[in-house]
C-alpha cells in the first residue's frame, strides 16, 4: 500500500508538471498582447508597457518564466493576476465557495440519483422505474444554459423561494442552494442510470442467489451485498464528477454570479489574464489528481479482491 | 422534438406572467428616506485610485468617495465643486482656488493634496492609466521620456506650483481654453498625505494597500475594505462640506455579468442596474415599465476609411457609401433601440453639439447613392474589418447586406481576433477595407471628439486623415479667448469633416438603465455614472 502511494505520488508530480507546462505554453504562446488586453481599445503608453512588462516578467525567455512560476508554486506563490491581485488570494476566496457548491451538487446527486437508481433497480419495470426514466431523459435533454436561467427565473424571481443570484452572499448556504441543486441535477440522471444498471446486473449474480438461498433477509442482501458491489462504478463516476464540479461549473456560476473557480476562470479567459488562468488550472489539476487517487483507494475498501502493491 | 415542444409550453406562461407584471409597476414618487441605504450593481473595478481608474465601474465608486474640482450641468458645461474658482488671463497659466474640505481621515484638503496626487499620476514609471490626462501640463514630457526604460530626470511636473495652502497655479504647455472641463474626471481627484509612504519624498510612493480602503474627500467614506468580487460599501461622511447626498449609504454590489444583475433587479435584491443586457431589452418595458430609462452616453461608433487605400480616396465614394446605409434600421433591428443613429461627428452629450451636421451625406437615399457611387467609380467589392471579441459581427454583417442591396456591390465582414490585431493590420497598411472604431470622451469637450481622431498627429487617428485647415481650426479652438469662441471654431472644424467624410458616423451610445421601486430620481451623468447627489431611497 505504501509503495503504491509513493508511486502514485511520483506520477502525480509528473502529470502536474506536464499539464501546467502545456497550459503555461498555450496561454503565453497564443500571440495575444496581455498588456493591450488589459487596456481594452485604448492605446497603451510606452511607459505603461515598460512597467508592466517588467512587473510580469514578460521580457524574460519562456523557459525562465516557467521555471520561476514552478519555483514560486513551491512557496505557494501563484504570482499576480493582471488586475494586480495575488492569484493565491483569488483562489483562497473562490475555492471554498466552489467546494460548497460542489458539495451541494454531489449530495443532490447521491440523494436523488443514487437512491432513485436503487429503487428503480430493485423494482425493475415498475411505474417508478419508467417514470424516472422519462424524467431523467427530459433533464438530460435540457442544456444547462436553458435550465439555469429558467430555474433562476421561476424559483428566484417569480416565486422568490431562493435568492436570484449569490452575488455578495457567498457565505450564505441558502444562496448557493439553487445553483447547487441545478448543478447536481445534471448528474442525477447519469447517476441514476448507472446505479440502476449496476444493481440489475448484480441482482442476477451467483452470490446473490447463494445469499438468498442461505435464507438471508432481502434487506440485508440488497443493503449490504448488492449495494457494496454495485457502488464501484458509481464511486468512479462521482469521483470524476466531483473533480469536474470543482473545475467550475462555468455556466451555472455565471448565471447565478457565484464567485467560485468557474466564475473566475471564465473572467480570466475573457480578459486574457494568463497568470490567473495558469494559477486556477494548476489548482484544478491538483484537485483532479487527488480526486482520482481517492477513487482508486476507495476501490480497495469496497472490493476486497482489489489490492494495491 | 419532445424537448422543444416542452420549452414552448414553458415559454408561453412566462410571457403571460411578464405581461401581467407590467400592469402592476408604476414609478410613482414616494417619500424620500434620507438614511436609506441603496444598492448599485457594478463590475469588479480594476483600480480604485485617482490616477489609475479609467473605467466606469471604478469611476462609479470613486464618484462616491471623492469630490471633483468641477462637475457638469445639463448642457455639459463645467461648474466648480471642490474648487472655489478656476481662472486664467491667457488660458495658459491657470489659478485654482480651493474650498475648505476634509478627507475622511480628518486631514484638510489643501493645495498639496492635489499637487501630490497629480505628480504621482503623471510620473511615467508609476505607469498610471490616467497619466495622459496631464499631457497638456508643462513638464509632462520630462516625466515621460520617449524611451520608457530611462528613468526620468524630473520627478514632478514643472507646471504645478503651490501659491499658498488653498491656491494652485497650473502652467500648460500651450493655451487650452476648456481647461476647466478637463478637471472633472477621476484623474484630477486629490490624495491625502496618508496615501503615501512619505508625503515629502520625490518621487512619491503609494502605500501598497491604499486602494483596498481609499481615503477620499467625497460625500461618502468607505466602510471596511474593498471586498473583491463581492461588494464595496460606503456610508455618508458626516464632515463633508459640499452638497449633501440624499441617501445614508450605498452598497456597490459586484457582479460578473449583467444578466445576473438584471435577475437581482427583477427579484428586488438590487436597486440600480446601469446596463440592461441586450437580450433583455425586448422584455424590459414589460418588466420595469417606466423604471427603465435611456439617456445619451459619450460613446460614438463609426466606420473609418484608411487613406492608404486608393479605392476610397474620392470623397464622393465615401459619401455614396454613407448614403447607402440605413442607420435607423440597424439601430432598431440589431440593437433593439439601445443605441441611437448618429448624424453628427460629436456626441450629443458635449456642449456645442449640433443635430444632423452630417446632413444629406448621412441620409438614407439608396437610389442617389447608387448613382453617385457608379459615377465616382467606387470599388465593386467592399469589406469591413472588425474585432471579433466585441460583439460587432451582427451589425457589420447587417451593414454589409445593406451595401450589397443598395449599391449592388459585393461586401463581406472580415473579423480580426482582437482589436489590437485590427490596429496592427491598419498600421501595416494591409488590405482591411473599411474598419470599425469606437470612441468615448476623456473629458466632455468637442475638442476631445476632434483632436485625437482627425488632426494629423492625433493619438487615435489610425486612418491617417490629414487636412491642414482642420488642424488649424482645432488649434485655434483650443486657444480661443472663451469656451464659447472655442466651440465656434470646433463647429467650423466639424463642418470640414462633413465635406471630407474621413469616417462614417454610425451610432451614438445610450445608457440603458433600470431601477427598483425602492429608489427614485435615478439619473446617469456624462460619464455614465449614477448621479449620487440626486438619487433617493424611497421609504
Amino acid at each position: 500500500m505504501f509503495r503504491y502511494l509513493v508511486r502514485r505520488f511520483l506520477q502525480m508530480i509528473l502529470v502536474f508538471v506536464a499539464t501546467t507546462f502545456i497550459v503555461f505554453a498555450l496561454m503565453y504562446a497564443t500571440g495575444g498582447d496581455p498588456i493591450q488586453a488589459l487596456a481594452g481599445e485604448r492605446p497603451v503608453s510606452e511607459q505603461q508597457r515598460a512597467q508592466l512588462t517588467k512587473l510580469y516578467g514578460l521580457d524574460q525567455p519562456f523557459l525562465v518564466r516557467y521555471w520561476n512560476y514552478l519555483t514560486g508554486l513551491l512557496r505557494l506563490d501563484f504570482g499576480k493576476a493582471l488586475n494586480g491581485r495575488d492569484v493565491s488570494e483569488i483562489i483562497a476566496s473562490a475555492l471554498p465557495v466552489t467546494a460548497k457548491l460542489a458539495l451541494i451538487a454531489i449530495i443532490t446527486t447521491i440523494v436523488v440519483g443514487v437512491v432513485a437508481g436503487i429503487i428503480a433497480g430493485v423494482r425493475r419495470g415498475s411505474i417508478f422505474d419508467n417514470s424516472t426514466l422519462v424524467l431523467t431523459l427530459i433533464v438530460i435533454g435540457i442544456p444547462i444554459v436553458t435550465l439555469a436561467p429558467l430555474a433562476q427565473y421561476i424559483f428566484g424571481i417569480k416565486l422568490g423561494w431562493f435568492p436570484a443570484t449569490a452575488a455578495g452572499r457567498e457565505d450564505d448556504i441558502y444562496a448557493l442552494l439553487l445553483p447547487g441543486i441545478i448543478l447536481g441535477a445534471l448528474s442525477v440522471a447519469t447517476a441514476m442510470r448507472l446505479t440502476r444498471a449496476s444493481f440489475n446486473e448484480n441482482l442476477r449474480s451467483d452470490y446473490v442467489r447463494t445469499a438468498r438461498s442461505k435464507g438471508l433477509p432481502g434487506r440485508r442482501v440488497i443493503g449490504v451485498h448488492v449495494l457494496r458491489n454495485s457502488l464501484i462504478p458509481i464511486i468512479t463516476f462521482l469521483g470524476i464528477e466531483l473533480g469536474a464540479l470543482m473545475a467550475g461549473a462555468i455556466v451555472t456560476e455565471s448565471v447565478f454570479n457565484v464567485n467560485g473557480i468557474g466564475f473566475n476562470l471564465a473572467r480570466a479567459l475573457r480578459t486574457e489574464d494568463a497568470p490567473l488562468v495558469v494559477g486556477l488550472v494548476s489548482v484544478l489539476v491538483i484537485i483532479f489528481l487527488v480526486a482520482n487517487l481517492i477513487v482508486d483507494l476507495l476501490y480497495a475498501v469496497l472490493d476486497p479482491r482489489i489490492r494495491y502493491e | 422534438m419532445q424537448v422543444r415542444r416542452l420549452a414552448a409550453w414553458v415559454a408561453l406562461p412566462l410571457s403571460a406572467a411578464l405581461a401581467l407584471a407590467a400592469c402592476g409597476s408604476g414609478g410613482g414618487s414616494g417619500s424620500s428616506n434620507p438614511d436609506g441605504v441603496i444598492s448599485i450593481g457594478i463590475g469588479e473595478p480594476q483600480h480604485l485610485l485617482p490616477g489609475n481608474t479609467h473605467e466606469t465601474e471604478g469611476a462609479q465608486v470613486m464618484a462616491a468617495l471623492y469630490s471633483p474640482l468641477v462637475n457638469f450641468d445639463e448642457a455639459g458645461k463645467p461648474f466648480e465643486v471642490a474648487a472655489e474658482s478656476i481662472t486664467s488671463t491667457d488660458n495658459k497659466v491657470w489659478t485654482i482656488k480651493l474650498k475648505d474640505g476634509k478627507f475622511h481621515n480628518g486631514e484638510a484638503v489643501d493645495a498639496d493634496s492635489f499637487i501630490n496626487s497629480w505628480n504621482f499620476t503623471a510620473y511615467g514609471p508609476n505607469a498610471q492609466d490616467n497619466s495622459f490626462f496631464f499631457d497638456k501640463f508643462q513638464g509632462w514630457a520630462d516625466l515621460n521620456p520617449s524611451d520608457a526604460n530611462v528613468v526620468p530626470t524630473q520627478k514632478t511636473l514643472s507646471g504645478l506650483k503651490k501659491i499658498d495652502d488653498k491656491t494652485i497655479e497650473v502652467t500648460l504647455s500651450a493655451p487650452f481654453t476648456e481647461f476647466r472641463s478637463l478637471l472633472g474626471y477621476t484623474a484630477f481627484y486629490p490624495l491625502p498625505k496618508a496615501a503615501f509612504q512619505d508625503p515629502a519624498a520625490t518621487p512619491l510612493v503609494l502605500k501598497t494597500d491604499f486602494e483596498q480602503a481609499p481615503i477620499g474627500n467625497g460625500a461618502f467614506k468607505i466602510k471596511g475594505n474593498w471586498q473583491h468580487d463581492q461588494q464595496i460599501e460606503v456610508e455618508r461622511f458626516a464632515d463633508f462640506t459640499g452638497e449633501k447626498p440624499k441617501v445614508g449609504g450605498i452598497l456597490f454590489r459586484i457582479y460578473q455579468n449583467q444578466g445576473a444583475q438584471y435577475a437581482d433587479l427583477l427579484a428586488n435584491n438590487l436597486d440600480v442596474v446601469k446596463t440592461i443586457p441586450t437580450e433583455s431589452l425586448a422584455t424590459v418595458q414589460g418588466d420595469l415599465g417606466d423604471r427603465f430609462r435611456q439617456s445619451p452616453s459619450s460613446s460614438f461608433q463609426f466606420l473609418a476609411f484608411p487613406t492608404f487605400d486608393a479605392r476610397f480616396s474620392k470623397p464622393e465614394v465615401r459619401k455614396a457609401i454613407s448614403m447607402a446605409i440605413n442607420r435607423e434600421e440597424i439601430v432598431q433591428q440589431v440593437f433593439q433601440g439601445s443605441q441611437k443613429a448618429a448624424y453628427s461627428f460629436v456626441s450629443p452629450v458635449v456642449a456645442g453639439y449640433r443635430d444632423n451636421t452630417c446632413g444629406v451625406n448621412c441620409e438614407f437615399k439608396p437610389a442617389e447613392a447608387k448613382a453617385a457611387y457608379q459615377a465616382a467609380g467606387g470599388p465593386s467589392s467592399l469589406n469591413i474589418t472588425y474585432n471579433a471579441d466585441g460583439g460587432h459581427k451582427q451589425w457589420v454583417d447587417a451593414t454589409c447586406n445593406q451595401l450589397k442591396a443598395n449599391l449592388g456591390v459585393e461586401c463581406v465582414g472580415t473579423p480580426e481576433a482582437k482589436f489590437a490585431d485590427l490596429l496592427q493590420k491598419v498600421e501595416d497598411k494591409a488590405e482591411v477595407g473599411m474598419f470599425r472604431l469606437g470612441w468615448s470622451f476623456d473629458y466632455p469637450s468637442m475638442e476631445n471628439y476632434l483632436g485625437p481622431l482627425y488632426t494629423t498627429d492625433g493619438s487615435s487617428n489610425y486612418y491617417g486623415y490629414s487636412n491642414p485647415a482642420f488642424d488649424t481650426l482645432v488649434k485655434e479652438g483650443a486657444a480661443a479667448p472663451t469656451p464659447d469662441d472655442s466651440i465656434k471654431k470646433y463647429q467650423e472644424a466639424e463642418d470640414i469633416l462633413v465635406q471630407d467624410m474621413p469616417v462614417l458616423p454610425l451610432r451614438f451610445g445610450q445608457n440603458n438603465y433600470g431601477f427598483s421601486t425602492k429608489v427614485q430620481n435615478v439619473e446617469l451623468d456624462l460619464f455614465s455614472r449614477v448621479d449620487l447627489n440626486k438619487i433617493e431611497a424611497v421609504s
